[in-house]
């Protein structure tokens, strides 16, 4: 029974917050923690940002958070989005919260180069302050039971417990009636901005345009070419968001520009779009599908193909002598040179996101 | 008085530029410091937004209180 009970005290703190405010991008629960906690909102929400970046931690707690706490209208998201949920064993709960907190760690921290380990280290550090917190609530209590105390001891110690539940608040003594001061003329209020899908649709057009005019006008890479027209796209929107101050771009615009900036990350982990180096040649494939011919390639020791949600067919002279390395994340790889197939003196890495590569080897 | 600015818009914004200038001369940086810099734009604009924005509550939450 208390096992059930120290299981459920976790859900049970996250009953008490209750999302009032829902109205802006997120689903409140940063705001209800800065109430329940008596902080900055802000501080909450850096560290829900500080935890994203430990391969994706921060959304899996952001988004059971959201659930499992009591919405506007008083219910809870996940009792409707599981009927029955409520009636679950406690450990059943849990194993599916961990287990799909786990699963999102796992998947971002592989898709991604966001690190799995900082993840770790934060999950205990939140495991460690909320067991001293339970730690301390325990000391409190035993003190309470400890030794026998007169009857002023007893109501002073409740007092002291009591304001410490309830938090620093301050009992001001009864105000004495004066008479009501006038409020002051209220400034005129700003008018709410209104979406403007124009300006949106006209500098999506425009960050296109910038992409046809790098690649075919200035003969750039299709990566270079992503690139510079997401830094035109970038600095347009902020400048609109600035400079505009009774029009702003549709929500659904500016969470679109999350897809220049996974695909600008992607490209700068992956080495950037500029030329390799030393004796290494490498071919970057972003979504495309392409046929790369290596089998008239010379004097280089090892080959790397990064594949950003292509479809690759490599024509290979043989099979590499150096050995083939792969990494899959969400893709597939088919080398189909065998030990029977000609020696080639190189060593092959491939390195494939959301792609298909296949190796294919000396064609008849 | 004039509305506050898409503090969205110009976070998303800050940290597309900064990536995208990032792809650009990654070939240029250090392969281990790529990361970081990276975790460092996406910071500092995810700060410019939140501080933005947190200017935006304040302004509303005091016009209420005056009404």
């Amino acid at each position: 029974m208390a096992q059930d009970l120290d299981r459920l005290s976790w859900e049970e703190s996250l009953a008490t917050l209750r999302r009032t405010d829902s109205s802006g991008l997120g689903s409140g629960l940063s705001r209800a923690i800065a109430l329940h906690l008596g902080i900055d909102v802000v501080i909450v929400r850096v560290t829900f940002v500080a935890l994203t970046f430990c391969a994706g931690l921060g959304l899996a707690l952001y988004g059971w958070g959201s659930v499992l706490s009591p919405g506007p209208n008083g219910g809870r998201p996940i009792d409707s989005i599981i009927t029955g949920f409520r009636s679950w064993s406690p450990t059943a709960r849990i194993l599916l919260v961990l287990g799909t907190s786990v699963a999102i760690v796992a998947a971002v921290g592989a898709s991604t180069s966001l690190p799995w380990g900082l993840a770790l280290l934060a999950a205990l550090a939140l495991w460690w302050f909320t067991r001293r917190n339970q730690a301390r609530g325990a000391d409190s209590a035993s003190l309470f039971t400890a030794q026998p105390m007169d009857e002023n001891e007893l109501i002073e110690q409740w007092r002291r417990q009591t304001s410490a539940a309830v938090g620093r608040r301050v009992v001001q003594p009864p105000a004495v009636a004066q008479p009501p001061i006038p409020a002051p003329p209220s400034p005129p209020a700003a008018p709410a901005p209104r979406a403007s899908w124009l300006a949106a649709l006209v500098l999506t057009a425009s960050a296109a345009g910038v992409w046809v005019l790098c690649f075919a006008a200035f003969g750039l890479s299709p990566s270079a070419s992503t690139a510079v027209a997401a830094i035109g796209l970038g600095a347009a929107c902020a400048v609109f968001g600035v400079a505009c101050r009774n029009r702003r771009l549709p929500r659904i615009v500016v969470a679109m520009l999350v897809i220049p900036l996974v695909a600008c990350g992607w490209l700068s982990a992956g080495g950037g779009v500029g030329a390799p180096s030393g004796d290494t040649h490498v071919v970057r494939v972003f979504a495309d599908s392409t046929t790369v011919d290596l089998r008239d390639l010379t004097d280089v020791d090892t080959v790397e193909i990064v594949a950003v949600a292509s479809d690759v067919t490599v024509l290979a002279p043989g099979l590499p002598e150096g050995g083939i390395a792969t990494t899959k994340r969400f893709s597939s790889v088919d080398i189909q040179p065998d030990s029977t197939s000609p020696r080639w003196p190189v060593r092959l890495v491939i390195d494939a996101t959301a792609s298909s590569v296949t190796v294919e080897g000396p064609r008849p | 008085m004039s509305a506050p600015m898409d503090a969205g818009a110009v976070a998303l914004g800050l940290a597309v530029i900064g990536f995208g200038v990032m792809a650009l001369v990654a070939p240029l940086v250090p392969a281990v410091a790529v990361q970081p810099i990276l975790a460092l734009i996406l910071a500092a604009s995810g700060t410019v937004g939140l501080l933005l924005n947190r200017g935006a509550k304040t302004s509303q939450k005091k016009r209420k209180e005056i009404r």
